[in-house]
């Protein structure tokens, strides 16, 4: 079966003369969790911003199940970015009917019961609630969804280890199995147990793209530490 | 997918544009029922009572004027902002992953800012027309129907009877034309600003100041020649419904071209030139 995701020599430049990623190939295969590792400005963002369609590759092309991204793209690919997106006049209840109407994948049943797991009420408007709960409430929607692919971009940054561990819980026990997940995180340590493949990636550029157990058995070292080996200062 | 976008811009938008456009109707009333009282016009008061009424209905009016003459501006300003919040901040990454085009996206806050634009116009007209004639009526003793039918006479005093039907449609058609030119004025040059590296939002607002003169010079580069060469070949006494009829349908093709324009231009920035921070 072909891989779900590719990208054929994808570059992108916002300053001419400037990339911020350049010739990038890589694939994504089908019911993997892939972390995408690479310190700050390597173009992490930058590619899963393209991969969403919210950016236009410079050259090259990305490929996702089958088509560029566009409406059918998006319609199977479930993105968390970094940042709180949802407008904090609404209620809860009032994000999860939006997802419901405008994703045919998202399972508003799924989501409400996560909400109750975590004492949330539906008709809190989110401009009231701490800033972690929003994320917990973004993730909830995010991994509420029947997608094809899963992109989290930093979903444990900036939370407390306790919220760290329920968000990875999350997402273990409410992916689509069949689903391929894609994880970009500076938080290594947390995320590696869950990793089956990781691509590290340097200066807009792939470095290694390659499964956990390889490193685990070749290098004899975690992920994070063979991170920390390839990225040292 | 438009009708669903439509359905939550409308809701996100319509309590406080009600809201608004409620201050002006209420204050319409008051100016409606509370200044038809003899009480204010009566000359036979003694001073204080002239100081005091006089004083009630300047503060009523400078209110009244300021809300009305505001009204359009902040409805304006309001989904200029609307569309920036929503589709260029951080609900952009909302936004413009929903498996939606971007023409739906444009299109449902365009129509939902249109309808409110033309709601608060009606408004806005019906409220001043109401309050001023009901006003000066009251001071100079005369019918409300009477001075409205003196000031349509005024207005297509010049006008044939057939030609009032065309001309009277074309100023309404130009009026819907100039209200999406407005919206779209502000869309573009938002859009425009957020492809700057910084300053996006000032940078937007130079844009629209610019594109605005822009326009105003394209509008009368259209118009003033050609309404003049029109003047010249078809100078006869029976001509004059025609020529204005002729200025106003140029000038509402170059509305709508200009419209499209700028529709255009905001829909290939979303498809290629997104950039969100």
């Amino acid at each position: 079966m072909s891989a779900l995701v590719e990208c054929i020599n994808v570059s992108k430049s916002y300053v001419p003369g400037r990339f911020a990623v350049t010739g990038m190939n890589l694939t994504i295969e089908r019911g993997r969790i892939t972390g995408l590792l690479g310190p700050n400005g390597s173009g992490k963002t930058t590619l899963i911003k393209m991969m969403n369609g919210l950016l236009t590759p410079t050259e090259g092309v990305i490929v996702i199940d089958g088509k560029e991204p566009g409406i059918e793209t998006k319609a199977i690919v479930s993105y968390l970015p970094e940042r709180t997106y949802l407008d904090a006049q609404k209620t809860v209840g009032d994000i999860i009917e939006f997802f419901t109407d405008f994703y045919e994948d998202f399972q508003p049943e799924r989501a409400y019961g996560m909400l109750k797991s975590l004492n949330i009420d539906e008709n809190a408007k989110l401009k009231t609630l701490s800033k972690g709960t929003k994320e917990k409430i973004q993730l909830i929607l995010v991994m509420s969804r029947d997608a094809s692919l899963y992109i989290l971009d930093e979903p444990i940054a900036g939370v407390d280890p306790a919220a760290r561990d329920y968000i990875i819980r999350t997402i273990i026990n409410n992916y689509n199995p069949e689903a391929s997940l894609l994880i970009c995180t500076h938080l290594i340590s947390d995320i590696e147990n869950i990793l089956d493949d990781v691509i590290f990636i340097k200066d807009g550029r792939m470095v290694e793209q390659t499964n956990v157990d390889t490193i685990r058995q070749q290098h004899g070292k975690t992920v994070d530490q063979y991170f920390r080996e390839v990225f040292a200062c | 997918m438009l009708k669903k976008l439509f359905r939550y811009e409308w809701k996100a938008c319509w309590k406080l544009m009600a809201v608004l456009n409620a201050i002006v109707i209420v204050l319409s009333v008051i100016g409606l029922f509370v200044f038809r009282n003899d009480f204010w016009y009566s000359s036979g008061r003694d001073d204080i009572g002239q100081v005091v009424s006089g004083a009630v209905m300047s503060a009523y009016f400078i209110t009244y004027f300021v809300s009305v003459a505001s009204l359009g501006f902040v409805v304006n300003l309001y989904f200029y902002i609307r569309f920036y919040r929503n589709l260029y901040t951080d609900q952009g990454y909302l936004m413009h992953t929903l498996p939606v085009k971007p023409w739906e996206l444009i299109w449902s806050k365009a129509f939902v800012g249109l309808i409110w634009q033309f709601i608060s116009t009606f408004v806005m007209i019906f409220s001043v027309f109401g309050v001023i004639f009901n006003t000066v009526a009251k001071a100079t003793d005369e019918s409300i129907w009477d001075m409205f039918s003196k000031m349509f006479s005024e207005l297509f005093e010049n006008v044939s009877g057939g030609w009032i039907f065309t001309i009277g449609l074309l100023y309404l058609l130009l009026a819907i034309a100039g209200a999406c030119m407005s919206m779209f004025l502000g869309y573009t040059a938002i859009s425009i600003g957020q492809t700057f590296k910084k300053h996006k939002v000032v940078g937007a607002i130079g844009v629209y100041f610019g594109l605005y003169s822009v326009l105003q010079f394209v509008a009368a580069f259209f118009t003033v020649p050609v309404a003049r060469w029109i003047d010249v070949l078809t100078r006869q006494d029976n001509m004059h419904e025609p020529n204005v009829a002729a200025v106003l349908g140029i000038l509402l093709v170059a509305i709508v071209l200009l419209t499209t324009g700028m529709y255009f231009l905001n829909e290939h920035i979303m498809k290629y030139k997104l950039n969100l921070e």
